[in-house]
């Protein structure tokens, strides 16, 4: 009953809505099959478009080239081996004097092969380029099926570089620009020669953080001075050593010889206070040692244990019965059973060492641009994260963990999805998730933010005004009633929850997309409601479940005042383009006044 | 009108859905029973048809009984359940209600929309009525109001566009 559309979409009518975010903020692969960009030209790139590195598909490719050989040897290896020794007694020879032809159609095919693949390997290389306009970075790949992708630029939510060993080698990095709603679709430049990856990433960072070449309104920086009380980005911006967003920066040309000259150093000649540069800040640095031990203490390890376990009480059981019931010897029982260990082992190994390399020397560094992380072990990956992109921010900590009191941080940022590459911190002591916390999510904005936190991390009860499942709600949450529960501080909402592994998720109220109010009838019965709050899609889920229903009634009254109101305020920041701007400050007013009054009315009914 | 229920917001009076869409509902609710039970029955017509092995009667029996009392149920909650549906057009936001047992209340910004659909299959056509559905940043959002009279539906959609561009939001 869904199909047809009494009222189509009509996207070119202005006061539809999908205009802004649904047209050209998304990224958007438009497969044209063999016809090349049918409406404007009939080419389907001219010379404005730039190559790649020629080496790229060699890069990226290079697992057929070594797959194809090693897949054909090993499984002719009883073959090889044979042909081998023919040769050495010379009969091979002979053969091939004798009937030359089977010999020289493999060795053509094999030719065939490697021209297939060199041709193939150049052509991709050919019909990917790429262009950078004022607003848009463009994407154009495939040799029959033609893609295009488009982001625009100061929709990007984050840029990541990343350099795979290959790469490493070649001095290659691959570019992606992260964009909202992009689930798994952003658009990648792979390969350019890596310090032009870092040129481009710094331009794009800064075009995309609004500091267009341009000369922005002159009241800017006053302005941001001016409701920086109101605008919690804004000012956590400047606190992380963005000095004053400056509109009219140039981009500088990168200067210094170390890997990190790119972005921080760009020299802003128009930044009114600073004047200097702002350096960048090393915010911390994961050690191995804690890696390691905190991959082997992790979740993954439990479940390890857990299935060891499992097998050995099954072969205990078996070698038992045999022993009791049949003739077989030990080492039948147990030569049968121990190939089912080996996909386990090899699933265990592989989940090691994706933990251990995307940890590897993990760094988080301050810049202007964002948070910069630097991790991995053969190939290694540079995200930039800016802080006014974080959507939500979890804290958590695995049962094993606990003796140690280490913690994982993760964010939601629209456009990573569910990916690895969301997790700021792989493991970290309380100190450090405080630090990284104050420099990404927006402060608190209450007298005790540390007992606070650490209350969300650790605390159960009603201790420091955090709610719990009420008492008559036992049965709903017996192990976790107590841990279960939120607090709302003036900037954010913290919900905590976990009995074995415990997590803490916090969305500034501003981030909130809509809320929802749920209730089964035992619910009812029990008067509790659990509260949905609806972000973008990333690896947390905001939930305040089984609540009491007048407590959470309440705060879904709240949340939704603030999803509706309260974001503007806190979109006032270098993000935004110098027209956005205008119209923004234009609007700021009259929602301040608003949400004082309606202050004023809370107070005076309370 | 529709009663308040637990989780309500106080002083909210909701709008509700078309009258018609209850008849859309038990049309629907009809082929999907059909369904259901042309599924059920092929291995049952199979199993008298010798083709298969026969159930123990029993469980041919209880089976389908609880199968029957089960669609009855669902036949008779239809009109209660096209009644708990309702919407409310707040100052900032839309709320929309929805559910009898398993009820739920989403509270949508208008500066949060990124888009307005409305929607309408054969038979809600036949009857003049659509479904409107608001979509956020956030896949999790899932707010649509089935069974909306056309005009209405066109009234909701230029007014929530109109709302959600004076108060763009964006993520």
């Amino acid at each position: 009953m869904t199909q047809q559309s009494p009222f189509p979409h009509e996207p070119e009518d202005p006061a539809q809505l999908g205009q802004r975010e649904n047209d050209d903020a998304v990224v958007e692969p438009s497969e044209t099959g063999e016809e090349p960009d049918a409406g404007e030209s009939d080419k389907w790139f001219d010379e404005t478009w730039t190559k790649v590195h020629p080496l790229s598909p060699l890069v990226r490719g290079w697992v057929t080239i070594v797959a194809i050989p090693v897949a054909f040897f090993s499984y002719n290896w009883q073959m090889w081996t044979d042909i081998w020794r023919t040769w050495r007694s010379g009969e091979l020879a002979d053969n091939l004097q004798a009937n030359p032809t089977p010999y020289l159609l493999g060795g053509g095919a094999f030719l065939v092969l490697a021209l297939l693949i060199f041709v193939g390997f150049t052509l991709s290389w050919w019909f990917t380029r790429y262009k950078i306009t004022e607003e848009h970075v463009m994407v154009k790949s495939g040799i029959f099926i033609r893609q295009h992708r488009q982001a625009r630029i100061d929709r990007v939510q984050a840029v990541d570089l990343r350099q795979p060993l290959l790469a490493r080698i070649a001095k290659l990095a691959e570019l992606r620009f992260e964009v909202a709603e992009g689930d798994g679709t952003a658009a990648t430049l792979a390969f350019l020669r890596k310090h032009e990856a870092e040129d481009l990433r710094a331009e794009i960072m800064d075009r995309a953080a609004g500091e267009s070449e341009t000369p922005g309104p002159g009241a800017a920086p006053d302005a941001e001075r001016g409701v920086s009380e109101v605008s919690t980005q804004a000012g956590e911006y400047a606190d992380a050593g963005a000095a004053e967003p400056a509109y009219g920066v140039r981009i500088a040309p990168p200067e210094g010889t170390a890997d990190q000259t790119t972005q921080g150093q760009a020299p802003q000649e128009a930044a009114p206070a600073a004047g200097s540069p702002s350096p960048d800040r090393e915010i911390l640095r994961v050690p191995v040692g804690r890696l390691i031990g905190s991959v082997l203490f992790g979740g993954g390890t439990l479940v390890f244990l857990g299935l060891l376990i499992a097998w050995g009480i099954f072969m205990g059981v078996m070698i038992i019965g045999g022993a009791l019931f049949t003739d077989d010897t030990m080492s039948e029982i147990t030569g049968v059973n121990i190939p089912v260990l080996v996909p386990i082992l090899i699933a265990a190994a592989f989940s090691y060492y994706n933990q251990i390399s995307s940890g590897w020397k993990f760094t988080a560094t301050m810049t202007k641009a964002g948070l910069r992380l630097r991790y991995g072990l053969l190939e290694t990956n540079t995200q930039t994260v800016p802080p006014g992109r974080v959507q939500a921010l979890q804290i958590q900590q695995g049962l094993l963990w606990r003796p140690f009191g280490w913690y994982r941080v993760q964010v939601t940022v629209a456009g990573y999805g569910l990916d690895a590459r969301s997790t700021l911190l792989p493991v970290g002591k309380q100190v450090d998730v405080m630090q990284l916390t104050a420099e990404m999510f927006p402060d608190l904005k209450v007298d005790n933010p540390e007992e606070l936190f650490t209350e969300g991390l650790r605390g159960r009860g009603t201790r420091l005004g955090f709610t719990e499942v009420p008492s008559r709600a036992r049965i709903f949450d017996p192990l976790v009633r107590r841990r279960r529960g939120f607090f709302a501080t003036p900037s954010a909402l913290m919900l905590r929850d976990g009995w074995t592994t415990r997590r803490l998720s916090m969305v500034p109220h501003e981030r909130i997309q809509s809320a929802s109010l749920e209730q089964g009838p035992l619910a009812r019965k029990a008067k509790i409601a659990t509260l949905n709050i609806h972000i973008p899609a990333g690896p947390i889920t905001a939930r305040a479940k089984n609540q009491d229903i007048e407590l959470i009634k309440d705060l879904f009254e709240q949340e939704a005042g603030y999803a509706a109101t309260a974001r503007r305020l806190a979109d006032r920041n270098q993000w935004m383009k110098p027209e956005e701007l205008h119209e923004f400050e234009k609007n700021v007013a009259e929602v301040v006044e608003k949400l004082e009054s309606d202050q004023l009315e809370d107070t005076r009914s309370n | 009108m529709l009663h308040s229920e637990a989780i309500d917001p106080i002083g909210i009076e909701w709008q509700r859905v078309d009258e018609k869409y209850i008849t859309v509902k038990f049309i629907t609710t009809t082929f999907g029973w059909l369904i259901t039970f042309a599924i059920v029955a092929v291995p049952l017509v199979l199993g008298w048809t010798g083709v298969w092995g026969q159930l123990p009667v029993w469980i041919q029996i209880t089976g389908l009984s609880i199968l029957g009392l089960w669609a009855i149920a669902d036949f008779a909650l239809v009109p209660r359940r096209v009644r708990a549906i309702g919407y409310y057009e707040r100052e900032d936001d839309l709320l929309i209600r929805k559910g009898l047992l398993w009820q739920r209340v989403v509270a949508v910004p208008y500066g949060r929309l990124q888009y307005v659909d409305i929607e309408a299959g054969p038979i809600m056509r036949k009857f003049g009525l659509c479904t409107v559905q608001l979509k956020t940043a956030s896949a999790a959002t899932d707010a649509t109001i089935p069974g909306v009279v056309r005009s209405e539906g066109a009234r909701l959609r230029d007014e929530l566009s109109a709302r959600g561009q004076a108060r763009l939001a964006g993520l």
